[in-house]
């Protein structure tokens, strides 16, 4: 840069006007040339006397206030790097170093103790956990127990349900004791509802349709009890409202005969 | 006869404020408190306002004094600057509790010419100021004292923004030989 091109610059250098390239480009001009940074010194100087003309002087509170602001900023920073040292009498240092011993080996005795609570807790726990999934397994054991027993009953009507127009590759197993009047859906493959709706199943006894209840599409084999069926001549599922009809509403999805045995 | 100080003595100056020594503190203090104050009451236009951004920039001076490169410029153009941003976040921070809006370039001017009026004459470098011609004085005052940029001030003109940086670069040009005399 030219040292008229930089003197040019001088005044918005001083004012803050300068641009990032311009500024770049003067200060490399300044570090290079004494008779710039002169010229900067005086101009500076010259700002420096007129803002001095103004008839107006700041408070003298505001010395004060300075002076102790940077005073307490400077007793914070020597507190925070240089704590303060004072020389203690040999028999407080060995009092303190007992004292200390002495914390250290109660922290480690409670430490233990703290310890073998925890244990003795995470063993309670095991153990009152193993016997709750000892219950639910017998609960299992003797629900399977009774499912098989109706499943191999030779009261058991096993019905085969066909898929319908909405969607004929559908198809379920129904599970109907006789005697025990228990019915099973299994089996089941339908489409995914849509959400708000759900499927429900139906005895119909004498083209009157009786609900069996609603059940969740699972789209694997799962085994469900339904409501207790009285009388069938068939059972049908339709697609209803979440939570069911009182009759059926929607588009029947399967339908199955039950044969006389 | 002016007593200009050469860089020897700001370097000398500045080391003694890296060494926290209170005579460099009486010295920068006596040397540039009033130019400061006087700065910041010219676009605060509040004696209270300006008193709080003297002691701002002064602190921030004394402990920012590590961040201060003198090869590249002047001390006091470093202090200027300080304490000109200071001032207008100031105004700005005032007027933004008095409307959620942006206060435009025309209030600004109103704000300035009644803080002139009513309670201050225009001082020291503002005076100078006002001696330009009135299309440099007031986009210079505009962009130097209430800190509106160039493309701001050439929106509110309706000038090329090129028309906008000539006229405050003229008027700085103009400003220096003012200081001069």
């Amino acid at each position: 840069m030219e040292h008229q091109e930089a003197k040019d610059l001088l005044m918005p250098y001083l004012m803050d006007d300068l641009n990032p390239q311009e500024r770049i480009a003067f200060e490399r001009a300044l570090e290079q040339s004494v008779a710039l940074q002169e010229e900067l010194t005086l101009a500076e100087e010259d700002l420096l006397n007129a803002l001095n003309k103004g008839a107006h002087s700041p408070p003298l509170s505001v010395k004060k206030a300075i002076s102790k602001e940077i005073r307490v900023n400077k007793i914070k920073e020597l507190n925070a790097t240089n704590p303060t040292v004072t020389r203690t009498p040999w028999y407080y240092k060995l009092a303190a170093a007992v004292a200390l011993i002495s914390l250290a080996i109660n922290f480690l005795l409670y430490q233990q103790y703290l310890s073998s609570v925890d244990y003795a807790i995470s063993l309670e726990n095991k153990v009152s956990f193993m016997a709750d999934l000892q219950n639910q397994n017998q609960q299992t054991v003797a629900e399977l127990s009774t499912i098989n027993q109706i499943l191999s009953s030779a009261e058991a009507r096993r019905i085969v349900l066909k898929g319908l127009d909405p969607s004929p590759d559908a198809e379920a197993l129904v599970i109907w004791d006789t005697v025990s009047k228990s019915t099973f859906l299994a089996d089941v493959q339908l489409p995914e509802p849509p959400s708000g709706l759900q499927y429900q199943l139906w005895a119909l006894k004498d083209g009157k349709p009786i609900s069996a209840g609603v059940f969740d599409w699972s789209g694997s084999f799962s085994l469900t009890e339904m409501n207790i069926t009285a009388q069938a001549d068939a059972f049908a599922v339709s697609l209803e409202k979440a939570g069911g009809s009182e009759s059926p509403q929607g588009d029947i999805y399967l339908l199955g005969e039950v044969k006389s045995s | 006869m002016k007593s200009n100080p050469t860089y020897s003595d700001i370097s000398q100056l500045i080391a003694k404020i890296k060494a926290e020594e209170h005579e460099a503190f009486e010295h920068l203090y006596s040397k540039y408190s009033n130019a400061l104050y006087n700065m910041s009451l010219s676009i605060v236009k509040d004696e209270g306002l300006a008193a709080d951004v003297l002691q701002e920039t002064m602190v921030k001076v004394w402990k920012g004094i590590d961040r201060f490169e003198q090869s590249k410029g002047g001390f006091f153009t470093w202090m200027l600057n300080i304490c000109r941003n200071l001032s207008i976040d100031k105004i700005r921070g005032k007027h933004e509790k008095r409307s959620k809006k942006n206060t435009s370039i025309e209030d600004w001017i109103k704000t300035e010419k009644q803080g002139s009026q009513l309670s201050f004459d225009a001082i020291g470098l503002e005076s100078l100021i006002n001696q330009l011609p009135k299309e440099q004085s007031e986009p210079l005052r505009l962009n130097y004292m209430y800190g509106y940029t160039h493309a701001e001030l050439a929106s509110y003109y309706g000038v090329p923004l090129g028309t906008i940086k000539t006229r405050i670069r003229t008027g700085m040009s103009h400003l220096r030989k003012l200081l001069k005399t």
